[in-house]
């Protein structure tokens, strides 16, 4: 049976993952502080919501209004975001801070009731704190992603890595949960900075290797696939 | 709407959790119950108000044999919403068919609150926590609910 998947939208990127994220996969979007997770992610969930899918994003840290001017003023282009958001295509909320309990209950509820398909939760670096060993976030985190693999609904997770420098980056616990994981760069050439990602991992399907250069443009992220970026 | 027929049965729940718990461990289990009492919670408050949403709380957890069942006026208050209601509930059926436990027991409870609240309102951002439970050895449960400031 064909893999089903769900596609991005980000040009460039559904090529990078043959055609998509495969449908129901926890996926991460990592980077260090400014490479873009959460406008990528923000994007993943403005083309499903577009496509007519109910899409939800869980803030653990920023007011859902800052959120939205964030990204009004990044892409210009969105012209139709607030009327999705009225429509309640794309939910934004903000979840209690320090209460997994909580946050579960909001996934829940947003799935089950409303119906989203797509739920991104801004950020694991956050949810981290909520735990006082690494030992329980584990725990939580594969209970959180067993729990949600159950369900149809295909959910990112975006992950602070404290530096762009693909060398002296550590993994975290949930790398290691997580069915796939792409990472945003924003590294060093020639004296200037130059944005890229990678999909370092994407369980059940091949996908493309190489770092390829990204760019942002008031209609979204384009993925310039098999351009060096070196 | 409260009182004139029941929409889940406080035993029949329980005998599911039990069940639930042996087959998929305690984290599914709990997630089920919220989920049980979370769709029950929602029926309610798509025939009440904001108005009359506590009271009718109340009177479905009592009607449904949850247990004695009253509101009491909030401890936690957020600017520019209205005030949610806390729950006591004397003898829950859910801690008196448990054993002892170190943590709150009472999901479905907590799932038909926070189900009817959200329906109620239209609104995600709103929280329960079970901050007493008598599986825990206190004399009632207590459920706080409020929002979560956006």
């Amino acid at each position: 049976m064909a893999l089903e998947r769900v596609k991005t939208g980000i040009e460039g990127l559904d090529s990078m993952l043959k055609g998509g994220i495969p449908k129901r996969h926890h996926v991460l979007f990592a980077g260090g502080p400014g490479t873009g997770k959460t406008t990528m992610a923000m994007e993943f969930l403005y083309h499903g919501a577009q496509a007519g899918e109910t899409c939800a994003f869980i803030s653990l840290e920023e007011k859902p209004d800052r959120i939205i001017e964030n990204i009004s003023s990044t892409f210009t282009g969105w012209k139709d975001l607030k009327k999705l958001i009225k429509d309640e295509k794309l939910i934004i909320v903000k979840a209690e801070k320090w209460n997994f309990e909580n946050l579960v209950d909001m996934i829940q509820s947003l799935v089950d009731h409303r119906g989203v398909k797509r739920l991104v939760v801004d950020s694991s670096t956050l949810l981290k704190l909520y735990f006082n060993s690494k030992l329980e976030f584990r725990r939580k985190l594969f209970e959180l992603m067993d729990f949600l693999a159950n369900i149809d609904c295909t959910m990112v997770l975006t992950a602070e890595l404290p530096t762009s420098d693909r060398s002296l980056m550590r993994h975290g616990v949930e790398q290691f949960v997580a069915d796939g994981i792409i990472v945003l760069y924003n590294l060093e050439k020639a004296e200037k900075r130059v944005r890229a990602i990678e999909v370092l991992k994407m369980r059940g399907t091949d996908h493309a290797r190489e770092i390829a250069p990204i760019k942002f443009s008031p209609d979204g992220i384009e993925v310039f696939e098999g351009e060096k970026v070196y | 709407m409260a009182g004139k027929k029941r929409l889940i049965s406080a035993e029949i729940v329980i005998c599911y959790r039990r069940a639930s718990k042996r087959m998929f461990g305690d984290f599914q289990a709990e997630r089920l119950s919220v989920a049980v009492g979370e769709g029950a919670g929602r029926d309610l408050a798509m025939e009440s108000d904001v108005k009359k949403i506590a009271q009718d709380i109340v009177a479905e957890l009592n009607n449904c044999g949850f247990g004695t069942v009253r509101a009491e006026k909030p401890t936690t208050v957020v600017a520019h919403y209205d005030t949610l209601s806390n729950f006591v509930v004397k003898d829950s059926a859910e801690a008196v068919s448990s054993e002892k436990s170190d943590k709150p027991l009472c999901q479905i409870i907590r799932g038909f609150i926070r189900g009817a609240y959200t329906q109620v309102y239209h609104q995600e951002n709103i929280s329960v926590k079970e901050t007493k439970c008598s599986a825990m050895g206190e004399k009632e449960c207590v459920f706080e609910a409020y929002w979560v400031p956006m």
